[in-house]
């Protein structure tokens, strides 16, 4: 039925005959040489004058290939900073569905995968394409903005094109464009490269790729013909946008010339574009006279919520009387044997009902310690300030200093200290949110809690130790040469007891109802020139996907303070769906430092595919050091360099860009001393990671988030342990950082 | 029914963006889940209606504005409100009280501060909320009874959690002595109409009207129509007044 043994290589099954349609391999490539993207970004996160205008208006449509343009020709105009559009287009023969971001207020880039029947070769083509634009000028009074852009530029360039493009707004419903397009672009009209006057090289293009493929093929950038292209766009009305255009564009390998849905009858394409609401266009237009092709698209802005967030009231402030009415200010309940049991049970009572958990509660007659963990609110800040009025409610009139210690997993993070009299005065202020981040003081949490630095902390009596859920999954798959979708859907049941605050045990189990994972394509075996061949230590995923119950995760986690600005993690079981053993992790992250410096050593064993808790005999050492950086801004930066899965060495450079509504967005490339012909197709991994959260679409406060990794083809160079519970995350969301950024959520 | 249309529609997309995440995943297995913390799943709803989850930790469903049943429900020590933009009203018992402001909290989960002599200053629970306005000058303007010109100021969040403020210039002025029915009783009031203009901004120059009908003898107001924001409009409340 299902493949329970490895299939034969693929390249066997291409051989075959097989009806049109099906095609050979598809092609996967892969994305930036590491640093480049450091250094682009870097480079564009100088402020644009536009930020300010109205978005929805102001912002440019997108084009076929999704990203800011007319029909196929791309505009100078960058879309409102940080903004996602997603754009599906069908043309006959041809569909893409692209995902452009707004990477700095002057950068855009693009994730594209399309499928392109080629008659011409005789073909079909699952393709990923990346794109970047660049904004060298701006609109002025009189002088266009000015742009650059890269079509497709990394591996084999299905649409591998560069160009220079000017955009004018001439009046208010009336902007032209005007460009200068090699490559795909440079399709007919083409005339000899104007750069050839400082290079003779300019005039020709290679082809091809360079080895394995993945790379950014730089030899090819704005080498041979060029082509000129433009065109006008007619706002009709507040919807209807009109739209003309000369394109260089011929696709050439799609119309095959014979294809009459192809034929070439006019030298221009037409179009239109209609703003169904703030958020989506619908877009139609008419290729060469003879092509009707259709996108859609839909933006999303991670600063504007779809909904929202509608969160549950707070108690407000419990203002104490004068102390010159005596009454309540006395510091007597302190002797009081009874006080401490009955203040924590209404406060972990209270706290729980703002979606916090108590952990720890000492008070002394003038100042209490309260150590507590968010389960619902997606800042911090919300969450401090929501304990910190349920503690107003609570306390006896005599304590005045509030300590609030923000846990994660048991570990006492941060410490921020409030005095009462504060919130009291400060609740219905103006501008109590700066005044009360301005008087509070925050500091590392393993200062304040008394219990921090010990390995045991108990786990508060008022919380179930066990928890338990059963939910469906959908777990996609990377994108088979043959089918562009794969997916498993199915159950999975979870579970978690506590043996306390910071011991954690914890599994999944799944049992798949249907899907068709099994059947992807397997990557080719990773050898060197020499013979050697790596462990297939992920190439293998495919044959983990099982009719049969699995044993996804069955840990024990342990956290601890092994010191200030230290942060420890040890785990055992089985660690991940591929693997088991014993990870260790230490973290050095103080409190309001932007640096922070982490080691991860894993000794672990492969797990057998078929068995539910058994292994098989690949054992490695793997492990990273690793130095993050928050860059500002959103921006931050991450190094790990270690020993991967299959034992490469390496190093793994991240760039991420984080929203304060939780959206994410980070790309990788991962190095190692991998050959890259041994790596196979891409030469090297790298990817984009997107998190969302959910509270954005539903309006719902939550801390939940939705992940996912786009990356080339699964292979075993650079690959890691997918370990739970990594101790950045966890400790960073705490800190002085991201407190502050969300502060304005205090007295929500 | 546009703003309806286009949020079904980025839902929509919202899903299609989902999906082209999920056919370019090429994670391992355990990837698939994402990286919420751990147990954030657990906590969630969907869990708790089979799981352990005490009901106190999960966030309770959308407000749903308790109905109260016609007018005169004002009485004692409850406010009532009504909330046009919602379609919903409801009746609010006081929750807290610091100084001069006194936060009226429904059974839902919402809750309005108002400052005495009750004039809007914080909304929570509702969405898209007024997280503070100062409105200080108003306020003290109503409790003399003396029109003028007011200075106003409101706080609101953006999606990016930043806290934004917008000024606006008002003028008080009174309108006339105005007999109204609240609970079954006359009250003699003075009305008072409070016209405010902000800055122009991106959308061009936001304004609004407040009213409030004060007692004619005591710094009470009986009722008013008071602004929260451009999603939300205005709401209406009838005060306790005594």
């Amino acid at each position: 039925m299902r493949h329970k043994a490895p299939p034969s290589p693929r390249q066997g099954a291409a051989a075959e005959k097989r009806p049109r349609g099906h095609g050979r391999r598809g092609r996967l490539r892969g994305w930036f040489g590491a640093g480049t993207l450091a250094a682009v970004v870097l480079a564009a996160t100088g402020p644009v004058a536009q930020q300010a205008m109205p978005a929805d208006r102001a912002a440019p449509t997108p084009n076929s290939y999704g990203m800011p343009g007319l029909i196929d020709m791309p505009v100078a105009r960058p879309m409102p900073d940080g903004r996602f559009a997603l754009t599906g287009t069908a043309l006959p023969g041809t569909s893409r569905v692209t995902l452009a971001f707004q990477i700095a207020p002057r950068l855009t880039g693009s994730f594209r995968y399309s499928r392109i029947e080629r008659p011409r070769l005789g073909d079909r083509l699952f393709d990923r394409s990346f794109d970047l634009q660049f904004l060298l000028l701006e609109e002025g009074p009189r002088r266009p903005a000015l742009a650059v852009g890269l079509r497709d530029f990394i591996g084999t360039g299905e649409y591998a094109s560069e160009y220079l493009v000017a955009t004018k707004q001439v009046s208010p419903r009336l902007r032209l464009t005007a460009g200068l397009g090699w490559g795909r672009l440079a399709g007919k009209n083409a005339f000899s490269n104007p750069l050839g006057v400082l290079d003779d090289r300019f005039r020709t293009r290679p082809g091809g790729f360079t080895g394995t493929g993945g790379r950014v093929e730089f030899t090819r950038f704005f080498r041979g013909d060029a082509a000129l292209f433009g065109g006008i766009e007619y706002q009709a009305n507040e919807r209807l946008r009109l739209v003309a255009e000369v394109s260089g564009d011929t696709y050439r390998n799609e119309t095959g010339g014979t294809d009459p849905r192809w034929r070439q009858r006019m030298p221009v394409n037409l179009g239109f574009s209609y703003a169904l609401g703030p958020r989506t266009t619908l877009s139609g237009f008419l290729l060469h006279g003879g092509t009707v092709g259709l996108s859609a698209a839909v933006a999303f802005d991670p600063g504007r919520p779809l909904r929202a967030v509608r969160v549950d009231a707070p108690v407000p402030v419990a203002v104490r009387p004068a102390p010159a009415a005596g009454a309540g200010w006395s510091t007597d309940w302190a002797e009081v044997p009874s006080a401490r049991p009955i203040l924590r049970q209404a406060l972990a009572a209270r706290l729980a009902g703002e979606g916090l958990r108590l952990e720890t509660f000492e008070t002394g007659s003038r100042r209490a310690v309260v150590t507590y963990t968010n389960l619902r609110h997606e800042t911090p800040a919300r969450a401090l300030g929501r304990a910190a009025r349920v503690l107003t409610e609570v306390l006896p009139h005599s304590v005045e200093e509030i300590v609030l210690v923000s846990a994660a997993r048991g570990m006492p993070v941060t410490s921020v200290t409030l005095r009462r009299s504060d919130l009291e005065a400060l609740e219905h202020a103006p501008e109590g949110t700066e005044a009360l981040l301005a008087r509070a003081a925050i500091a590392d949490g393993r200062g304040a809690a008394t219990q921090a630095g010990t390995l045991w902390q108990p786990h508060p009596a008022e919380t179930p130790r066990f928890g338990w859920s059963v939910l469906p999954y959908v777990q996609p798959a990377l994108m088979d040469p043959s089918a562009p979708l794969r997916a498993d859907v199915g159950l999975r049941a979870e579970a978690r007891f506590a043996l306390a605050s910071n011991l954690l045990v914890s599994g999944a189990v799944t049992q798949r109802l249907a899907g068709n994972l099994s059947g992807t394509t397997r990557a080719l075996e990773a050898c060197r020139n020499d013979g050697f061949c790596y462990e297939r230590v992920r190439s293998d995923a495919p044959f983990y996907s099982s009719d049969r119950p699995v044993l996804e995760r069955l840990a024990v986690d342990h956290f601890s303070r092994p010191g200030p600005d230290l942060f420890g993690r040890l785990s055992a079981g089985w660690l991940e769906r591929m693997y088991g053993g014993v990870s260790a992790e230490l973290l050095w992250k103080p409190v309001a430092s932007r640096l922070a410096l982490g080691v991860e050593v894993n000794h672990v064993r492969r797990r057998a595919p078929d068995g539910f808790a058994s292994f098989l005999d690949y054992e490695v050492t793997t492990g990273h050091v690793s130095a993050y950086y928050d860059i500002g801004a959103g921006y931050s930066g991450q190094i790990d360099v270690g020993r991967y899965l299959a034992g490469d060495v390496g190093a793994t450079l991240t760039l991420s860009r984080e929203f304060a509504s939780g959206w994410r967005i980070g790309a990788y490339a991962t190095i190692t001393d991998m050959p890259f012909s041994a790596f196979g197709e891409g030469s090297f991994d790298k990817g984009i990671t997107i998190t969302i959260p959910v509270t954005w679409f539903d309006g719902r406060p939550s801390r939940a988030r939705n992940s996912q990794t786009i990356r080339s083809l699964t292979r075993d160079g650079g690959a890691r342990l997918e370990v739970q519970n990594r101790l950045h995350p966890l400790v960073r969301e705490l800190q002085r950082g991201n407190l502050e950024q969300g502060w304005g959520t205090v007295w929500q | 029914m546009a703003v309806t249309r286009a949020s079904i529609a980025a839902t929509t997309g919202g899903v299609a963006l989902a999906l082209l995440l999920a056919a370019c995943s090429g994670g391992a297995p355990s990837e698939a889940v994402g990286t919420q913390p751990q147990f954030a799943g657990l906590d969630r709803a969907l869990a708790g209606a089979v799981g352990g989850i005490p009901a106190a930790a999960r966030p309770s469903a959308e407000p749903a504005l308790v109905i109260i049943d016609g007018p005169g429900a004002a009485s004692g020590s409850l406010l009532a409100v009504e909330i046009p933009a919602r379609g919903a009203s409801a009746r609010l018992t006081p929750s807290g009280r610091n100084g001069a402001v006194t936060t009226w909290r429904s059974v839902d989960a919402v809750s309005l501060s108002l400052r005495a002599p009750g004039v809007l200053v914080a909304t929570r629970g509702l969405g898209e909320d007024l997280m503070i306005a100062d409105a200080n000058a108003t306020a003290a303007a109503l409790a003399r009874a003396t029109p003028g010109s007011v200075a106003r100021r409101h706080r609101r969040l953006d999606g990016d959690l930043a806290l934004g403020s917008e000024a606006y210039a008002c003028s008080l002025a009174l309108v006339g002595p105005e007999r109204i029915e609240i609970a079954g009783r006359l009250r003699h009031t003075l009305r008072f109409e409070e016209r405010c203009a902000g800055a122009s901004g991106e959308n061009g120059q936001v304004g609004f009207t407040n009213l409030y009908w004060r007692d004619a003898a005591r710094p009470v107001l009986w009722q008013s129509v008071q602004w929260v924001g451009p999603e939300l409009g205005h709401i209406r409340l009838r005060h306790p007044g005594d």
